[in-house]
Protein backbone atom coordinates (compact mmCIF):
# COMPACT_ATOMS: atom_id res chain seq x y z
CA UNK A 1 0.00 0.00 0.00
CA UNK A 2 1.24 3.48 -0.39
CA UNK A 3 -1.58 5.66 1.00
CA UNK A 4 0.54 6.74 3.73
CA UNK A 5 3.74 8.66 1.74
CA UNK A 6 3.40 11.66 0.60
CA UNK A 7 3.85 12.32 -2.78
CA UNK A 8 7.74 13.11 -3.68
CA UNK A 9 6.85 16.84 -5.31
CA UNK A 10 5.73 18.17 -2.19
CA UNK A 11 8.99 18.20 -0.34
CA UNK A 12 11.57 19.09 -3.86
CA UNK A 13 9.44 21.85 -4.56
CA UNK A 14 9.79 23.82 -1.72
CA UNK A 15 13.78 24.70 -2.95
CA UNK A 16 14.91 27.23 -5.32
CA UNK A 17 16.37 25.68 -7.94
CA UNK A 18 19.90 27.71 -8.89
CA UNK A 19 21.94 27.33 -12.14
CA UNK A 20 25.37 29.37 -12.65
CA UNK A 21 24.96 30.34 -16.06
CA UNK A 22 22.93 30.52 -19.13
CA UNK A 23 23.61 26.81 -20.14
CA UNK A 24 21.13 26.27 -22.86
CA UNK A 25 20.37 28.12 -26.19
CA UNK A 26 16.89 28.73 -25.38
CA UNK A 27 17.84 30.49 -22.32
CA UNK A 28 20.47 32.39 -23.94
CA UNK A 29 17.86 33.83 -26.45
CA UNK A 30 15.63 34.55 -23.55
CA UNK A 31 18.34 36.77 -21.71
CA UNK A 32 20.38 37.99 -23.97
CA UNK A 33 18.64 38.17 -27.87
CA UNK A 34 16.90 41.99 -27.73
CA UNK A 35 18.83 43.22 -24.56
CA UNK A 36 21.76 45.28 -23.83
CA UNK A 37 22.89 48.25 -24.98
CA UNK A 38 22.58 49.95 -28.17
CA UNK A 39 25.07 52.42 -29.41
CA UNK A 40 23.11 54.32 -31.72
CA UNK A 41 25.35 56.87 -32.98
CA UNK A 42 28.05 55.74 -35.54
CA UNK A 43 26.51 52.05 -34.81
CA UNK A 44 24.08 50.25 -36.04
CA UNK A 45 22.29 46.55 -34.96
CA UNK A 46 23.25 44.58 -38.24
CA UNK A 47 20.96 41.06 -37.79
CA UNK A 48 19.01 40.36 -40.11
CA UNK A 49 15.02 38.71 -38.85
CA UNK A 50 16.30 38.54 -34.93
CA UNK A 51 13.18 40.27 -34.62
CA UNK A 52 11.05 37.76 -35.68
CA UNK A 53 12.58 35.34 -33.88
CA UNK A 54 12.19 37.12 -30.34
CA UNK A 55 8.61 37.51 -31.18
CA UNK A 56 8.07 33.62 -31.87
CA UNK A 57 10.38 32.79 -28.74
CA UNK A 58 8.34 35.17 -26.33
CA UNK A 59 4.82 34.93 -27.00
CA UNK A 60 2.95 32.99 -24.77
CA UNK A 61 0.51 30.31 -27.07
CA UNK A 62 -2.57 30.28 -25.71
CA UNK A 63 -4.20 28.04 -28.52
CA UNK A 64 -6.40 25.27 -29.07
CA UNK A 65 -3.65 22.59 -28.13
CA UNK A 66 -3.34 25.01 -25.28
CA UNK A 67 -6.69 24.69 -23.63
CA UNK A 68 -7.32 21.31 -24.48
CA UNK A 69 -4.34 20.23 -22.90
CA UNK A 70 -5.19 22.10 -19.49
CA UNK A 71 -8.54 20.38 -19.94
CA UNK A 72 -7.07 16.80 -20.06
CA UNK A 73 -5.19 18.02 -17.47
CA UNK A 74 -7.56 18.87 -15.11
CA UNK A 75 -10.07 15.92 -16.45
CA UNK A 76 -7.75 13.72 -14.96
CA UNK A 77 -6.83 15.48 -11.65
CA UNK A 78 -8.17 14.06 -9.17
CA UNK A 79 -9.28 16.48 -6.48
CA UNK A 80 -7.82 15.85 -2.83
CA UNK A 81 -9.99 14.87 0.03
CA UNK A 82 -11.00 11.43 -2.16
CA UNK A 83 -9.29 8.40 -1.98
CA UNK A 84 -5.60 8.88 -1.17
CA UNK A 85 -4.75 5.19 -3.10
CA UNK A 86 -6.69 6.78 -6.30
CA UNK A 87 -5.12 10.28 -5.90
CA UNK A 88 -1.29 8.93 -5.79
CA UNK A 89 -2.05 6.59 -8.69
CA UNK A 90 -3.83 9.34 -10.99
CA UNK A 91 -1.34 11.70 -10.03
CA UNK A 92 1.46 9.27 -10.92
CA UNK A 93 -0.13 9.01 -14.13
CA UNK A 94 -0.87 13.00 -14.35
CA UNK A 95 2.45 13.50 -13.93
CA UNK A 96 3.64 10.87 -16.53
CA UNK A 97 1.69 12.02 -18.89
CA UNK A 98 2.17 16.05 -18.46
CA UNK A 99 5.97 15.09 -18.44
CA UNK A 100 5.78 13.40 -21.86
CA UNK A 101 3.94 16.65 -23.27
CA UNK A 102 6.17 19.06 -21.41
CA UNK A 103 9.15 17.09 -23.57
CA UNK A 104 7.93 17.52 -27.03
CA UNK A 105 6.39 20.70 -26.62
CA UNK A 106 10.09 21.71 -25.12
CA UNK A 107 11.88 19.82 -27.80
CA UNK A 108 9.83 21.54 -30.49
CA UNK A 109 10.99 24.59 -29.69
CA UNK A 110 14.43 23.96 -29.41
CA UNK A 111 14.03 22.33 -33.25
CA UNK A 112 12.40 25.55 -34.56
CA UNK A 113 15.42 27.43 -32.60
CA UNK A 114 17.77 24.96 -34.37
CA UNK A 115 16.20 25.40 -37.79
CA UNK A 116 17.01 29.23 -37.77
CA UNK A 117 20.16 28.97 -35.55
CA UNK A 118 21.33 25.42 -37.53
CA UNK A 119 23.61 27.29 -40.05
CA UNK A 120 26.70 26.12 -38.02
CA UNK A 121 25.57 23.99 -34.97
CA UNK A 122 28.70 21.90 -36.04
CA UNK A 123 31.10 24.20 -36.48
CA UNK A 124 30.37 25.33 -32.83
CA UNK A 125 31.03 21.27 -31.85
CA UNK A 126 34.38 21.94 -33.40
CA UNK A 127 34.92 24.67 -31.19
CA UNK A 128 33.96 23.37 -28.35
CA UNK A 129 36.29 20.16 -28.98
CA UNK A 130 39.19 22.24 -29.23
CA UNK A 131 38.67 24.54 -26.54
CA UNK B 1 37.65 46.52 -40.90
CA UNK B 2 33.69 46.13 -39.36
CA UNK B 3 33.83 45.44 -35.81
CA UNK B 4 31.27 43.92 -33.38
CA UNK B 5 30.96 45.33 -30.18
CA UNK B 6 30.74 43.38 -27.06
CA UNK B 7 31.13 45.33 -24.21
CA UNK B 8 32.22 48.67 -22.17
CA UNK B 9 34.03 49.00 -18.95
CA UNK B 10 36.01 51.90 -17.40
CA UNK B 11 39.46 52.38 -19.23
CA UNK B 12 41.00 52.54 -15.60
CA UNK B 13 40.18 48.44 -15.18
CA UNK B 14 42.50 47.49 -18.50
CA UNK B 15 44.91 45.26 -16.97
CA UNK B 16 42.22 43.42 -15.59
CA UNK B 17 40.94 42.36 -19.02
CA UNK B 18 43.80 42.66 -21.01
CA UNK B 19 46.01 39.34 -20.63
CA UNK B 20 44.87 37.37 -24.06
CA UNK B 21 42.55 35.08 -21.97
CA UNK B 22 39.00 36.64 -23.47
CA UNK B 23 40.38 35.39 -26.76
CA UNK B 24 39.32 31.60 -26.48
CA UNK B 25 35.96 32.67 -25.76
CA UNK B 26 35.34 33.81 -29.23
CA UNK B 27 37.61 31.76 -31.23
CA UNK B 28 39.64 34.79 -32.33
CA UNK B 29 41.26 37.75 -31.51
CA UNK B 30 39.35 40.26 -28.75
CA UNK B 31 40.61 43.94 -29.32
CA UNK B 32 40.37 46.88 -26.19
CA UNK B 33 40.17 50.10 -28.06
CA UNK B 34 40.52 53.22 -25.53
CA UNK B 35 38.48 56.26 -25.75
CA UNK B 36 38.58 59.05 -22.72
CA UNK B 37 37.59 56.80 -19.72
CA UNK B 38 35.98 53.98 -21.10
CA UNK B 39 37.43 50.89 -22.86
CA UNK B 40 35.53 49.06 -25.50
CA UNK B 41 35.87 45.67 -25.83
CA UNK B 42 35.58 44.39 -29.66
CA UNK B 43 36.16 41.65 -32.15
CA UNK B 44 36.60 42.24 -35.76
CA UNK B 45 34.62 40.81 -38.59
CA UNK B 46 34.39 40.45 -42.24
CA UNK B 47 30.87 39.84 -42.17
CA UNK B 48 28.79 43.23 -42.79
CA UNK B 49 25.44 41.26 -41.43
CA UNK B 50 26.17 39.73 -38.27
CA UNK B 51 24.83 36.23 -38.57
CA UNK B 52 22.63 35.58 -35.69
CA UNK B 53 24.01 32.17 -35.25
CA UNK B 54 24.34 29.97 -32.35
CA UNK B 55 28.31 30.73 -32.73
CA UNK B 56 28.04 34.10 -32.78
CA UNK B 57 25.76 34.42 -30.38
CA UNK B 58 27.09 31.79 -27.73
CA UNK B 59 31.00 33.88 -27.97
CA UNK B 60 28.70 36.80 -27.46
CA UNK B 61 27.43 35.43 -24.35
CA UNK B 62 30.60 33.40 -22.87
CA UNK B 63 32.74 36.67 -23.64
CA UNK B 64 30.45 38.54 -21.74
CA UNK B 65 30.34 36.20 -18.93
CA UNK B 66 33.78 36.08 -18.75
CA UNK B 67 34.36 39.92 -18.51
CA UNK B 68 31.37 40.36 -16.15
CA UNK B 69 33.16 37.78 -13.61
CA UNK B 70 36.24 39.66 -13.79
CA UNK B 71 35.28 43.97 -14.05
CA UNK B 72 31.67 45.90 -14.28
CA UNK B 73 31.06 46.07 -17.67
CA UNK B 74 28.07 47.16 -19.68
CA UNK B 75 26.86 44.54 -22.38
CA UNK B 76 25.95 45.57 -25.98
CA UNK B 77 23.38 43.96 -27.58
CA UNK B 78 24.01 41.16 -29.91
CA UNK B 79 24.70 42.38 -33.28
CA UNK B 80 26.07 45.71 -32.95
CA UNK B 81 28.57 46.72 -35.30
CA UNK B 82 30.55 50.05 -36.23
CA UNK B 83 32.32 50.16 -39.75
CA UNK B 84 36.24 51.09 -38.30
CA UNK B 85 37.57 51.98 -34.92
CA UNK B 86 36.99 55.83 -36.11
CA UNK B 87 33.48 54.93 -35.56
CA UNK B 88 33.59 53.39 -32.66
CA UNK B 89 35.95 56.38 -30.89
CA UNK B 90 33.52 58.89 -32.24
CA UNK B 91 30.46 56.66 -30.69
CA UNK B 92 31.89 56.37 -27.45
CA UNK B 93 32.83 60.15 -26.94
CA UNK B 94 29.39 61.16 -28.07
CA UNK B 95 28.16 59.00 -25.09
CA UNK B 96 31.01 59.37 -23.37
CA UNK B 97 29.52 61.19 -19.61
CA UNK B 98 26.43 58.58 -19.95
CA UNK B 99 28.17 55.34 -20.14
CA UNK B 100 30.67 56.44 -17.22
CA UNK B 101 26.88 57.26 -15.13
CA UNK B 102 25.23 53.96 -16.26
CA UNK B 103 28.59 51.70 -15.54
CA UNK B 104 29.01 53.75 -11.88
CA UNK B 105 25.34 52.49 -11.14
CA UNK B 106 26.14 48.91 -12.19
CA UNK B 107 29.33 48.81 -9.93
CA UNK B 108 29.46 46.18 -7.49
CA UNK B 109 25.83 44.76 -8.74
CA UNK B 110 25.06 41.40 -10.23
CA UNK B 111 22.12 40.45 -12.39
CA UNK B 112 19.86 37.63 -11.81
CA UNK B 113 16.92 35.68 -13.34
CA UNK B 114 13.90 34.79 -11.11
CA UNK B 115 11.76 32.46 -12.70
CA UNK B 116 8.16 31.64 -11.30
CA UNK B 117 6.45 28.22 -12.85
CA UNK B 118 3.64 26.92 -12.00
CA UNK B 119 3.20 23.23 -10.68
CA UNK B 120 0.66 22.28 -12.87
CA UNK B 121 -1.96 20.30 -10.75
CA UNK B 122 -1.36 22.61 -8.07
CA UNK B 123 -2.82 25.55 -9.94
CA UNK B 124 -5.63 23.57 -11.91
CA UNK B 125 -6.56 23.04 -8.11
CA UNK B 126 -6.49 26.24 -7.06
CA UNK B 127 -8.01 27.69 -10.45
CA UNK B 128 -10.61 24.64 -9.76
CA UNK B 129 -11.53 25.86 -6.31
CA UNK B 130 -12.35 29.39 -7.37
CA UNK B 131 -13.95 28.90 -10.23
CA UNK B 132 -17.35 27.31 -9.71
CA UNK B 133 -17.66 26.83 -13.61
CA UNK B 134 -14.65 25.55 -14.10
CA UNK B 135 -15.20 22.94 -11.45
CA UNK B 136 -18.95 21.52 -13.03
CA UNK B 137 -16.90 21.34 -16.59
CA UNK B 138 -14.40 19.18 -15.24
CA UNK B 139 -15.14 15.55 -16.44
CA UNK B 140 -16.93 16.55 -19.38
CA UNK B 141 -16.53 15.18 -22.56
CA UNK B 142 -17.90 17.14 -25.40
CA UNK B 143 -14.86 19.50 -27.47
CA UNK B 144 -17.31 22.48 -26.13
CA UNK B 145 -16.93 22.32 -22.66
CA UNK B 146 -12.85 20.67 -22.79
CA UNK B 147 -12.73 23.72 -24.56
CA UNK B 148 -14.25 26.09 -22.17
CA UNK B 149 -12.82 24.06 -19.30
CA UNK B 150 -9.49 24.51 -20.94
CA UNK B 151 -9.62 28.23 -21.09
CA UNK B 152 -11.09 28.83 -17.72
CA UNK B 153 -8.06 27.23 -16.77
CA UNK B 154 -5.88 29.00 -18.45
CA UNK B 155 -7.42 32.30 -17.98
CA UNK B 156 -7.58 30.99 -13.91
CA UNK B 157 -3.50 30.86 -13.72
CA UNK B 158 -3.21 34.40 -16.02
CA UNK B 159 -5.34 36.63 -13.51
CA UNK B 160 -3.12 35.22 -10.78
CA UNK B 161 0.54 35.94 -12.07
CA UNK B 162 0.74 40.01 -11.12
CA UNK B 163 -0.09 38.89 -7.93
CA UNK B 164 1.97 36.34 -7.19
CA UNK B 165 5.04 38.31 -8.57
CA UNK B 166 4.22 41.55 -6.88
CA UNK B 167 4.18 38.87 -3.68
CA UNK B 168 7.23 38.05 -4.67
CA UNK B 169 8.93 41.06 -5.53
CA UNK B 170 7.62 42.23 -2.35
CA UNK B 171 9.27 39.32 -0.24
CA UNK B 172 12.52 40.79 -2.06
CA UNK B 173 12.34 43.89 -2.14
CA UNK B 174 14.47 45.17 0.39
CA UNK B 175 17.47 43.31 -1.29
CA UNK B 176 17.18 44.37 -4.67
CA UNK B 177 18.62 47.33 -6.45
CA UNK B 178 16.70 47.23 -9.17
CA UNK B 179 14.30 45.09 -11.17
CA UNK B 180 13.09 44.37 -15.17
CA UNK B 181 9.75 42.59 -15.25
CA UNK B 182 9.86 40.37 -18.54
CA UNK B 183 7.01 38.09 -20.51
CA UNK B 184 5.73 34.53 -19.14
CA UNK B 185 6.87 32.46 -22.06
CA UNK B 186 4.94 29.54 -21.63
CA UNK B 187 1.37 28.99 -19.72
CA UNK B 188 2.47 27.98 -16.70
CA UNK B 189 4.87 30.55 -16.32
CA UNK B 190 3.65 32.10 -13.49
CA UNK B 191 6.35 35.62 -14.14
CA UNK B 192 10.46 35.88 -15.36
CA UNK B 193 12.07 39.21 -13.55
CA UNK B 194 15.71 39.75 -13.95
CA UNK B 195 17.26 41.51 -10.69
CA UNK B 196 20.25 43.41 -10.10
CA UNK B 197 21.69 42.33 -6.80
CA UNK B 198 24.50 44.63 -4.74
CA UNK B 199 26.90 42.34 -3.71
CA UNK B 200 27.00 43.19 -0.35
CA UNK B 201 23.39 41.89 -0.28
CA UNK B 202 23.98 38.40 -2.04
CA UNK B 203 23.25 36.39 1.15
CA UNK B 204 20.54 38.41 2.50
CA UNK B 205 18.80 38.32 -0.74
CA UNK B 206 19.75 34.48 -1.19
CA UNK B 207 18.31 33.71 2.45
CA UNK B 208 15.35 36.18 1.49
CA UNK B 209 14.88 33.63 -1.76
CA UNK B 210 14.77 30.58 0.16
CA UNK B 211 11.98 32.18 2.56
CA UNK B 212 10.17 32.82 -0.56
CA UNK B 213 10.60 29.50 -2.24
CA UNK B 214 9.23 27.56 0.46
CA UNK B 215 6.26 30.12 1.22
CA UNK B 216 5.18 29.65 -2.22
CA UNK B 217 5.45 25.92 -2.86
CA UNK B 218 4.06 23.70 -3.95
CA UNK B 219 2.21 25.78 -6.50
CA UNK B 220 4.91 28.09 -7.48
CA UNK B 221 8.64 26.54 -8.07
CA UNK B 222 11.07 28.94 -8.23
CA UNK B 223 14.19 29.18 -10.38
CA UNK B 224 17.28 31.64 -9.87
CA UNK B 225 19.88 31.95 -13.08
CA UNK B 226 23.29 33.83 -12.49
CA UNK B 227 24.74 35.91 -12.39
CA UNK B 228 24.55 36.85 -15.46
CA UNK B 229 26.22 39.84 -17.17
CA UNK B 230 23.84 43.01 -16.64
CA UNK B 231 21.94 42.80 -20.03
CA UNK B 232 18.47 44.18 -18.85
CA UNK B 233 20.02 47.66 -16.73
CA UNK B 234 21.90 49.29 -19.41
CA UNK B 235 19.24 50.76 -21.26
CA UNK B 236 20.21 54.27 -22.14
CA UNK B 237 17.17 55.10 -24.41
CA UNK B 238 18.15 52.80 -27.72
CA UNK B 239 15.99 53.13 -30.82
Amino acid sequence: MVAASAPPVMRNAGTVSRRPASGSLAEVIDIILDKGLVLDVYARVSLVGIELLTVDVRVVIASVDTYLHFAEATNRLDLRGQSEERDQDLGDLVGGMSSQKAEGAIEGGVDKIKSVFGSDDREEQEQEEDS
Amino acid sequence: MPLLLHGLLEASRREAVADGSLDAHVGGEVELVDEGRLLAVVTPTDDPEVLPSRANLMAHTRLLEALAARVTVAPVRFGVVVDDHDALTATMRERHDHLLEVLGRLAGHREFRLRGRYEQDEVVREVLAADERAARLKGAQGVDARMELGERIVAGIEARRDTDRERALAALDEHVTDVAVGAPAEPLDAFTVSLLIDEQRQAAFDAALDDLGARVAPTLALELVGPVPPFSFVDVGGP
